[in-house]
């Protein structure tokens, strides 16, 4: 009989010992794979959002408050549109490229959707030169060429920019989902609170809120609302030089009715959870190696006890000492790797699952963290019953026979 | 110099109010402009005569905010009256101008830095009235400097400051347009 088959009956005859161990590494494995999927995605997130955004700048109601970047417009609460030009026609340096957003829901086909109005830089741009001609001396802001050539805008980018150069009264960008869900496409029109609009492009996906948005006009989307010269947020597209060199408080002493946020300020609150999730995985990585290896030690020692004269008596008929090591640590070995594929099977299901309401990210199974399972659990199986092990290939068959 | 009340409400205004885009600008607010239309400055509240007194300005300047806030990059050549230089000096300044794709996008002024109207002008540009040799200026439509080009100029070296400025955010940083510094 091989060593296999020989762990294999025994392991079918004493099953219930085995579950109690195979659950604890089970368990372990499972929370510290789903742990770590999320936190791994989640900081992605947060460095692509830092990336893209990370010398942004948010001017809010001061009474807002907000968890996510690209939803910090949708809210009741407005500031006066009066400070686009206040920041325009001011000399804080930094403030070429801003974008203020107007939300108001709206109906198509059936379907709820964002009207988001938003005011083209060609409507105030040209004032930034209303400064003066002290403004020779300003250093070269952002954007400040663009538009400048023949060619046409890729009104698509405004997702990517976060500004649009120019925008007709008239004229509408879908987001992506808006266009797969109402079949609307570009240059087709729509009719938005009882307004005509032509579709002049559908942006591209970008995984955000802004897939569920219509663009318009941010004066039409005033006049259209009833809201007045208003606005929720103002978007400033700012350069990490200037951001160093005091932008957000520039900022605040010119509009000190305002909020100042920064992306960093928005991540960090993502930044905190995620160490925590990584101190909880290392938690659980401890807990694994001390209650799992524990239980698996405790469980291997009484399994030796029960077997005394099992193990005298095949040693009895030939079998040596490294047989029965091999043989005992080739039963943690199956428990290992068992309680490895079915913990990481689980953490991956239960991450992909819950990842996305607890950390507001997609997340995607990480083929990598399987052989990270299968080692932990191995080195906790492995090392939890070489004694044991080593304890029954030590046994003196004379004496387990004189038990009989 | 002539002085105007406006109200942003007023029916009789709105011609007015339309054409500065004033309607939705911080009030009070005091508009500063040149006989040629360009909005020499725009003064918030407070409103002081400093400030005031900063809203005349030289006629070159007019010109050159005027290009400014017509979108268009302006090319300011100030050539001294005893240059021989001049036509090599405005060489590259026509060529890009008679570009294409720049055409319409372009105003060139001139200036003699020995006309003493023009000495705060000069100044703010930071080019030295006494300067024997050609000095050309491009400025972008926001005012900042994309180059200072003394002496001969051609269309390549302004297309190649056109091109890095649209390229690079920050003012002698390596930020793109999308945000911060690219990791290393």
């Amino acid at each position: 009989m091989r060593i296999y088959d020989i762990v294999m009956r025994e392991i079918l005859e004493r099953k219930s010992q085995m579950m109690m161990s195979f659950i604890a590494i089970f368990l372990g494995i499972t929370a510290v794979i789903a742990i770590k999927n999320i936190s791994y995605f989640s900081e992605k997130a947060v460095e692509r959002e830092l990336d893209t955004l990370g010398a942004n700048v948010l001017i809010l109601p001061k009474s807002v408050t907000l968890q996510d970047y690209y939803s910090a417009d949708l809210h009741d609460e407005v500031i006066p549109e009066e400070y686009v030009l206040r920041l325009t026609m001011s000399d804080v340096e930094g403030v070429d490229n801003l974008s203020p957003k107007l939300c108001v829901p709206v109906e198509l086909s059936d379907r709820n959707f964002t009207l988001t109005g938003i005011l083209p830089k060609s409507e105030f741009s040209a004032k930034s030169a209303w400064a003066g001609a002290g403004i020779f001396g300003r250093p070269l802001g952002c954007g400040v060429v663009e538009g400048l050539e023949e060619k046409p805008e890729d009104k698509k980018t405004l997702v990517r920019k976060r500004v649009i150069e120019t925008l007709e009264a008239d004229e509408t960008l879908i987001g992506a989902d808006v266009a797969a869900t109402t079949g609307i496409g570009e240059g087709d029109s729509l009719e938005l609170l009882g307004q005509p609009f032509k579709v002049i492009a559908v942006l591209p996906e970008t995984g955000t809120v802004d897939d569920s948005r219509v663009f318009a006009h941010l004066h039409t989307v005033q006049e259209l609302s009833g809201q007045g010269e208003v606005v929720n947020a103002i978007e400033v597209v700012g350069c990490c030089k200037q951001i160093a060199a005091g932008l957000v408080d520039d900022i605040n002493t010119l509009l000190p009715d305002a909020k100042v946020v920064t992306v960093t300020q928005i991540a960090k609150a993502q930044l905190t959870i995620n160490e925590m999730l990584r101190k909880v995985s290392l938690a659980f990585i401890g807990i694994i190696v001390v209650v799992g290896g524990a239980s698996i030690a405790n469980y291997m020692y009484s399994n030796v006890s029960e077997r005394r004269r099992e193990i005298g008596t095949m040693m009895a008929l030939g079998a040596t000492p490294s047989q029965v090591l091999w043989m005992l640590l080739f039963k943690a070995a199956l428990l290992g790797i068992v309680g490895g594929l079915t913990g990481y099977a689980t953490g991956t299901l239960l991450a992909v699952n819950l990842g996305p309401q607890f950390a507001g990210v997609p997340v995607l199974p990480m083929p990598m963290l399987l052989g990270w399972a299968l080692g932990l659990s191995l080195l906790v199986a492995l090392a939890a019953s070489y004694f044991p092990a080593r304890r029954a290939a030590n046994l003196d068959p004379c004496i387990c026979l004189q038990e009989v | 110099m002539l002085v105007s009340h406006i109200r942003v409400g007023d029916p009789a205004h709105q011609d007015l109010v339309k054409k500065y885009g004033v309607s939705r600008a911080p009030m009070p607010l005091v508009l500063a402009v040149a006989p040629n239309g360009a909005v020499t400055t725009a003064i918030m509240h407070p409103i002081d005569d400093k400030k005031l007194a900063a809203a005349i300005v030289s006629p070159a300047s007019a010109d050159c905010l005027k290009g400014m806030q017509d979108g268009k990059i302006v090319f300011v050549c100030v050539h001294p009256q005893r240059t021989t230089r001049e036509e090599d000096a405005l060489h590259g300044v026509h060529e890009f101008a008679a570009d294409e794709n720049y055409r319409e996008a372009t105003r060139i002024i001139s200036v003699d830095p020995a006309d003493p109207q023009e000495g705060q002008f000069l100044k703010q540009l930071k080019i030295d009235p006494r300067t024997n040799s050609p000095v050309t200026v491009m400025v972008a439509p926001s005012g900042g400097m994309l180059g200072k080009y003394e002496g001969v100029t051609s269309k390549a070296e302004f297309v190649k400051a056109l091109t890095t400025s649209k390229s690079s955010c920050c003012p002698g940083g390596k930020c793109g347009p999308g945000g911060c510094c690219p990791k290393k």
